[in-house]
């Protein structure tokens, strides 16, 4: 099949069919020029003059005309390059394996679609962030504004508070979380009873398959300043009940300790995969050499293990700005939510959701994509070097 | 498995020490109290929910309750919030797990072989997706403005039913079977939908219940689309009610009227608040209590693929 892909014409190809295929070729480049020519123009004439002078004949015209006109050329250059003979001996591989592998594209088509109004869609909304929001004039008609909203977030002071907390709570939260599934693993791994220890692992496992908000209840229920069971322990001890729930200072060790609670079993899972696939003659030869339990973890089991640590430390490392939205949503209070708990994802949707502040949610939001986007793209880069097969 | 079967059925023959002994007592004994740490709150928040104003308000706390009574969830099951919100939330769990199921099982086996003219390009475009989106105001905007979802189940069942993550786990699954199964089909005329639906999906079971399972517990679990599609309360799904009612502490309108109940004499019974609201949470967490026993395997076996292969 592959040869099928790259097969070369058969017999020797005249002047004329290369100036023919290279026109057919060029002409297809130009209209998809046309039509994102045409595309940028009407994103940017109708940002400029907005609705109330919106007049289509004075200024939306060209545009119109250029997108019909690289529509057509696009639909007439390709119909050319499957029916003009002069370049059959290009198309003609492809309108095979076109026709060959249509009940494939069939199948892919419904994804395809799914992605393309779900995720590419929303893209053009970005521009949402360069412009003042009118309700009346819409996404299209609302004015430019530049990097208004840009300014005005790193300007203000909740910038930088914000910023810092997304960063300190990412990087805080992954050195002390990320080293309990390792213990985890290891110590499990020493559990002598296999019963015992898939007992354990199903236990452990639990608290990853429930929800935030679950998990708030769950901690309420503890912790409730006037129904919390510990508080009302204390209580009847003669004992201050502790402000779990909405004591600034004890935010983030609420994180950290919600985080190793709900998802240090679940990351244990990886390692014990790791661990089970030590070749087990290295630990017999080590018993022989005389190599006691701990020196085996140390010299064998965790050697073995480096690698999937290594690669779960890079990819945990992409993601450090902000992938706890959902906890922090739920585990934030009104005591809370404007100072220690505020992060960029929180305060993209306080902004955006909550005081309707479109333009300036959108434009936070791009910022921290483009954050995201960079520290992604590092660690794959770093995943790749190291194994030579990366994440994309 | 067999593996770590074998390294211990070899390790135990090797004389313990002492200090070895030692250890593995603490170590049990350690996970022990790991599991128990664990399974406590779930513990907790059943016992409160089965326990009676009286009670609560009597004891100073309460590990289990002296006299357990199902109050609190006879009423919960009696407004038409919950039982309502229950079925719609299996609708939505059910219906966005089989679509997603499907679309992306048939996007990895379209794509499977990589020898599809145009593959890089369509890899290109669901990788892209993976680490660049709109955001969320152009995302709500799109499932608002553009296709007016609001208040429609359809923005919390088709939006995610391409996950780039499953996709790569199935293709991956795909591209280890056999080319020799899909090409003696093909000579028998079979064409792809034929094969897939006949050959690929019986063989790949295990694999499809792994993402399914994945898009299952995420569906349950979320709330967040519901928060910001649905309006209707009739509309929301469990979870978001609870978290309203435990998180925001706002009582379901349908729970605001609590004279009717009356216990067996006719007297008139009262729910005290926290009960109610684990009552809630418990019956928003019981199905995945429940199921996930069974699952399990499906996700240990998930998570190694995706994380070898990204």
């Amino acid at each position: 099949m592959a040869s099928q892909r790259i097969s070369m014409p058969a017999t020797p190809v005249s002047a004329q069919e290369k100036r023919a295929h290279g026109l057919v070729l060029g002409s297809i480049v130009l209209s998809l020029l046309m039509l994102a020519g045409a595309g940028i123009w009407y994103i940017a004439i109708t940002g400029i003059i907005g609705r109330k002078d919106w007049d289509f004949m004075t200024y939306g015209l060209g545009p119109a005309v250029l997108g019909i006109v690289g529509g057509v050329l696009l639909i007439v250059s390709i119909l050319c390059y499957f029916l003009v003979p002069s370049v059959r001996h290009w198309s003609k591989p492809v309108a095979r394996d076109l026709w060959k592998d249509r009940y494939r594209y069939s199948l892919i088509l419904p994804g395809l679609i799914v992605v393309f109004i779900f995720s590419y869609m929303p893209m053009y909304g970005i521009v949402l962030g360069f412009k003042e929001y009118k309700i009346k004039s819409g996404i299209m008609f609302s004015q430019w504004v530049g990097t208004y909203h840009f300014e005005r977030f790193f300007k203000s002071p909740v910038a930088g508070q914000t910023i810092w907390n997304t960063f300190f709570i990412g990087v805080t939260q992954l050195v002390i979380t990320f080293p309990v599934p390792i213990i985890l693993a290891l110590l499990m791994n020493e559990l002598r009873s296999t019963g015992y220890r898939r007992t354990v692992q199903t236990i452990i496992y639990l608290p990853h398959f429930i929800s935030w908000v679950i998990m708030y209840s769950l901690l309420f229920s503890l912790f409730s300043i006037t129904s919390g069971l510990v508080n009302k322990l204390l209580m009847s001890l003669g004992r201050p009940a502790i402000n779990l729930l909405s004591d600034p200072n004890k935010f983030y060790g609420l994180l950290y300790g919600t985080s190793i609670w709900k998802e240090a079993g679940w990351g244990t899972i990886i390692y014990m995969a790791a661990i089970a696939g030590v070749d087990q003659e290295m630990y017999e030869a080590a018993y022989l050499d005389g190599a006691n339990r701990w020196q085996q973890c140390f010299h064998i089991t965790l050697p073995s293990i480096a690698f999937s640590i290594t690669t779960m430390l890079i990819l945990n490392v992409g993601s450090v700005m902000g992938a706890n939205f959902d906890q922090i949503m739920n585990l934030r209070t009104a005591a809370t939510q404007t100072t220690v708990a505020q992060v960029i994802d929180t305060y993209v949707y306080d902004m955006g959701v909550g005081k309707g502040q479109y333009d300036l949610s959108t434009a936070i939001g791009l910022f921290q994509q483009v954050v995201n986007c960079v520290l992604l793209f590092i660690s794959n880069y770093v995943v790749k070097r190291m194994s030579g097969e990366g994440f994309f | 498995m067999t593996q770590v079967q074998h390294m211990h059925a070899n390790r135990n023959k090797i004389k313990i020490s002492l200090g070895d002994r030692i250890f593995n007592v603490i170590n049990v004994l350690l996970f022990i109290v790991i599991t128990l740490v664990i399974l406590f709150p779930f513990f907790n928040i059943f016992a409160i929910s089965l326990t009676s104003n009286v009670e609560y308000m009597r004891e100073p706390y309460i590990l289990w309750p002296k006299e357990p009574t199902l109050e609190a969830y006879q009423y919960i099951f009696s407004t038409s919030l919950i039982p309502r919100s229950y079925v719609l939330t299996i609708f939505i769990t059910l219906s966005a797990t089989l679509l997603s199921t499907l679309i992306t099982s048939m996007l990895a086996y379209g794509l499977c072989r990589g020898d599809l003219r145009g593959q890089k390009f369509f890899m290109i475009y669901l990788l892209i997706t993976m680490f660049f989106s709109g955001g969320l105001i152009p995302n709500y905007m799109n499932i608002t403005r553009t296709l007016g979802w609001s208040n429609n189940l359809l923005a919390l069942i088709v939006p995610n039913s391409v996950s780039v993550f499953n996709f790569i786990i199935v293709r991956s699954f795909f591209r280890q079977l056999p080319p020799s199964l899909e090409e003696s089909a093909r000579i028998d005329g079979a064409n792809e939908w034929t094969i897939l639906f006949r050959i690929i999906y019986p063989l790949s079971i295990p694999t499809l219940a792994t993402i399914a399972m994945f898009v299952a517990v995420g569906t349950w679990n979320s709330w967040f689309s519901a928060m910001l599609y649905m309006r209707d309360e009739k509309l929301f799904p469990l979870q978001l009610i609870v978290r309203n009612f435990v998180v925001h502490e706002a009582r379901p309108a349908d729970m605001q009227n609590m004279e009717g109940l009356r216990d067996a004499a006719g007297n008139r019974i009262f729910l005290n608040e926290t009960g109610l609201k684990m009552a809630c949470a418990v019956a928003t967490v019981l199905p995945m209590v429940v199921v996930y026993p069974f699952i399990q395997k499906y996700f240990e076996k998930g998570m190694t693929i995706g994380a070898v292969k990204g």
